[in-house]
């Protein structure tokens, strides 16, 4: 039997990070070509886990810094340890800090957390398990593997770049200095491959994106490949079917003509409004859904997922709050009096607000309440610096700014109350009944809520 | 329409829309109600299991011996 030491480096080579093909720094690529899976599968657990205390950032940020590039150079933590980590430790290693984080988890008692953490895990170890993978060889290896003192991969030479020298054209010079036959070679079986049958894999979505990478190459090199490729994408395209998110979206439209007819309502209001808007768009997620069951068998059902992961936000979200009243982009409000308060919503739902109350007519004594909310961005108010003011704000998450005063941080909540400049000099007009008092109450989500005593 | 072999991530997305979907028609027609924090726990659960699901049937016909 052959002992982890004895095992030549190239076969652990194969597990590299893909930048190029991946979607933030190829881990999720990478990963998913070394155990044969789909690339989704492993964002979705790296997705799922990052909600439970952002376990999940930290198996990404383990696994990137434990990967290996794309040209096989030493992966971070072999830099910094400098010693090899064999890139078949890296998936054992991530399982044993999902389960050591699962582990972790119980402490204070089982909950969703721990199920959370527990499912890909044990769905993980049940798929490397049907495919063949010795999970008790694999973990009793592990502490020899790690504790082998092999020295880390050298990074890769550079690659020589020689001029590109095409003796076909009779136009082109040759380059000064030696010419590579090999690149020349190289530019033209390029152009050979993008115009030859991208079927080879089997694998219809791969191949295309291929097919286009070599196209590059070949289009390049002569462009005789590409008349080639597109007949072979439109081949492929009928193979596929009839595009069934076609379908789906247009039997959405005509439900959205009979959710108006059969309410009576003709508007925004009946698909998106509190009232109608779920039923209306639940019914498009189930036609999503019945479009993908169709997908099952026979057409294309490419987009379908993405398109009903849309419909079920939008249909919870509705469900939710009254999309309708929804308010993007910037605002400037300007009330200039106790009654164009009452008749106004100072609301915005992203971006940022102006609003300026220094305009605003008070009488001596006299208390207006002003609610202003912005839900994620930025709300500026200015208030008349001879009034009193009673701040009450509040954000989830952000910061609160109050005439030189600050808070910052998560759950804040702010009730502060700010005379008005030269109260304690006494003499003014109106001084029996007081100065005027205005309470403002601010709410977000997430932002940032700033008040001036001062004139913009 | 030519017929496929069973594409099991869709089949099993297609489930959970129509259930989701199907909830939320109910849900708005007042006969019954739920939660909304469960939608994004079924939501992420539902598209996992799909994924998995054809990542098994890929690697099943990856490994099986090819024809021809």
């Amino acid at each position: 039997m052959r002992t982890v030491d004895e095992e030549p480096e190239a076969e652990e080579g194969t597990l590299r990070r893909d930048r190029d093909a991946g979607v933030l720094t190829g881990v999720c690529t990478g990963l998913g070509r070394y155990t044969g899976t789909d690339p989704v599968v492993w964002r979705v657990a790296f997705a799922l886990t990052g909600l439970v205390g952002g376990a999940g950032v930290l198996l990404y940020v383990g696994a990137w810094l434990t990967m290996r590039d794309a040209d096989g150079g030493p992966a971070m933590f072999e830099q910094l340890l400098n010693r090899s980590i064999p890139p078949r430790a890296v998936p054992a290693l991530l399982a044993a800090a999902l389960a050591a984080l699962t582990a972790l988890s119980l402490v204070g008692g089982f909950g969703w957390g721990t199920l959370v953490l527990a499912a890909p895990l044990i769905l993980g170890l049940l798929a490397a398990h049907n495919r063949g993978v010795n999970l008790q060889r694999l973990f009793r290896d592990l502490p020899s593997q790690l504790k082998a003192h092999r020295p880390p991969p050298a990074p890769p030479a550079p690659e020589p770049k020689p001029a590109y020298y095409n003796p076909a054209q009779p136009w082109a010079q040759p380059p000064a200095g030696p010419i590579d036959l090999a690149v020349v070679a190289g530019r033209s079986g390029g152009a050979e491959r993008a115009g030859g049958p991208a079927e080879e894999d089997g694998e219809e979505e791969e191949d295309e994106d291929g097919g286009e990478e070599q196209g590059g190459d070949g289009g390049q090199a002569g462009g005789c490949g590409v008349p080639h490729q597109r007949a072979g994408r439109r081949v492929r395209r009928r193979d596929r079917g009839v595009r069934l998110l076609a379908f789906a979206f247009w039997a959405a439209v005509a439900a959205a003509g009979v959710a108006m007819i059969a309410t009576g309502r003709y508007s925004a209001d009946t698909l998106f409004g509190p009232e109608t808007g779920p039923v209306y768009l639940g019914s498009v997620a189930v036609i999503i859904g019945a479009a993908l069951l169709v997908g099952a068998w026979v057409g294309d059902p490419r987009g379908l997922v993405a398109a009903g992961v849309l419909a079920v936000a939008l249909t919870a979200a509705s469900a939710a709050t009254d999309l309708t009243e929804l308010r993007f982009g910037r605002a400037e409000w300007h009330p200039r009096t106790a009654a164009d308060l009452a008749e106004e919503e100072y609301r915005l739902t992203i971006g940022s607000a102006y609003l300026d109350l220094t305009g605003l007519k008070l009488d001596p004594g006299e208390r207006v309440d002003v609610d202003a909310d912005v839900r994620f961005g930025a709300l500026d108010v200015f208030v008349p610096p001879q009034a009193r003011v009673v701040v009450n704000g509040s954000a989830a998450f952000g910061e609160i700014r109050v005439d030189g005063w600050m808070r910052s941080g998560t759950r804040l909540k702010v009730a502060n109350t700010f005379e008005p400049e030269g109260a304690a000099g006494g003499g003014e007009k109106g001084e029996d009944a007081g100065p005027p008092t205005l309470v403002v109450n601010l709410t977000s989500y997430a932002g940032d809520l700033e008040v001036h005593r001062e004139a913009p | 329409m030519k017929r496929r072999r069973t594409d099991w991530g869709s089949l099993v997305a297609g489930l959970l829309f129509i259930g989701l979907g199907a909830a939320f028609v109910v849900r708005g027609t007042g006969d019954w109600g739920f939660d909304l924090v469960w939608v994004l726990p079924v939501l992420a659960i539902g598209l996992g299991l799909a994924g998995i699901a054809r990542a098994l049937v890929k690697s099943r016909d990856r490994d099986a011996p090819r024809g021809g």
